[in-house]
């Protein structure tokens, strides 16, 4: 069934739908395990997003069903010269405004492609707001984590 | 030694006498209360306090997932308006298998309120009481009910 990474396939698609409304409407993105944040595989200026399925929790819900919680990692790199500059604004901004989009009430469900219907969980975790390391090398890298909650059957 | 989903409850949608016996698989935690009413007995004779056994208070309370459109659901809120007086079974397991034990009893819904938290799942928080019922010109106590098949 593969629900978790169903999941992360949506949130691609929601992201890319909105692009033309976001900070910066030319991005890479795609579902990975591995995020693209190394250097040598960015373009300057060119964010680089990566929706990873991170973690899977079950939860008993009563004697019938379960709530599975799978957390979605949407991880976004950017090359940017000047770690205090205007690309690096911007990146924070598109970040913040991804976050907007995939938390607004109208996407508090998401259907998957195999027509399970999970419900976002608020509240969205993005801490810390960029990794102090990977900015030193030029790299902006930011991480935030959205919990889709689905009801499964255990009847 | 019972744990968790391994025990059932049920509501009768039958008689007494023929049950059809509905699980109610959206239950979460489920109480069954036992307690009985101590009357004090006191006079000049001992300083000792003494109680006797009054009336016998029991009920069944719980909580379960509610969803929208769900039958258990909507029979148990509708019985709580209605005033409806069903037969229950708290049981330590399923209510086929022979040795099967648990609470059985007539009652009345007393309380069915809904919580819709922020960042939790909808429950409907459940208190039925027993109440009096004949069936056949006899009247049914509740019962510590064993299945015998």
């Amino acid at each position: 069934m593969g629900i978790g990474k169903e999941i992360a396939d949506q949130v691609v698609a929601q992201i890319q739908l909105a692009a033309a409304s976001l900070t910066f409407d030319s991005f890479q993105i795609a579902r990975r395990r591995l995020p693209t944040v190394e250097k040598e595989d960015l373009s300057e200026g060119v964010p680089e997003i990566s929706v990873v399925f991170s973690e899977f929790v079950g939860n008993e819900q009563d004697r019938s069903a379960e709530f599975l919680i799978y957390s979605i990692s949407v991880v976004v790199a950017c090359h940017v010269r000047d770690p205090n500059g205007t690309t690096a604004d911007n990146v924070e901004t598109f970040v913040e405004e991804i976050i907007d989009l995939l938390s607004d009430r109208d996407l508090a469900e998401l259907t998957t492609a195999g027509g399970d219907v999970v419900e976002l969980r608020l509240p969205v975790i993005w801490d810390p707001v960029f990794d102090p390391e990977r900015l030193k090398d030029g790299v902006l890298v930011a991480l935030s984590t959205f919990e889709y909650v689905f009801d499964k059957s255990r009847s | 030694m019972g744990a968790g989903r391994k025990n059932k409850l049920y509501r009768n949608t039958g008689t007494n006498a023929t049950p059809t016996w509905v699980e109610v698989t959206e239950a979460r935690d489920v109480d069954i209360e036992r307690s009985v009413d101590q009357v004090e007995e006191m006079d000049r004779s001992t300083p000792y306090k003494k109680v006797d056994d009054g009336h016998i208070d029991l009920g069944i309370t719980f909580g379960m997932t509610y969803r929208n459109g769900n039958a258990n659901c909507d029979a148990l809120i509708a019985a709580l308006h209605a005033g409806t007086v069903a037969e229950y079974a708290a049981m330590d397991g399923d209510i086929t298998v022979n040795g099967t034990t648990g609470l059985r009893m007539f009652g009345k819904v007393f309380q069915a309120n809904t919580s819709q938290g922020l960042g939790s799942s909808d429950q409907l928080d459940i208190v039925i009481r027993p109440t009096y019922h004949e069936e056949s010109a006899a009247v049914v106590h509740p019962s510590e009910y064993t299945v015998s098949v």
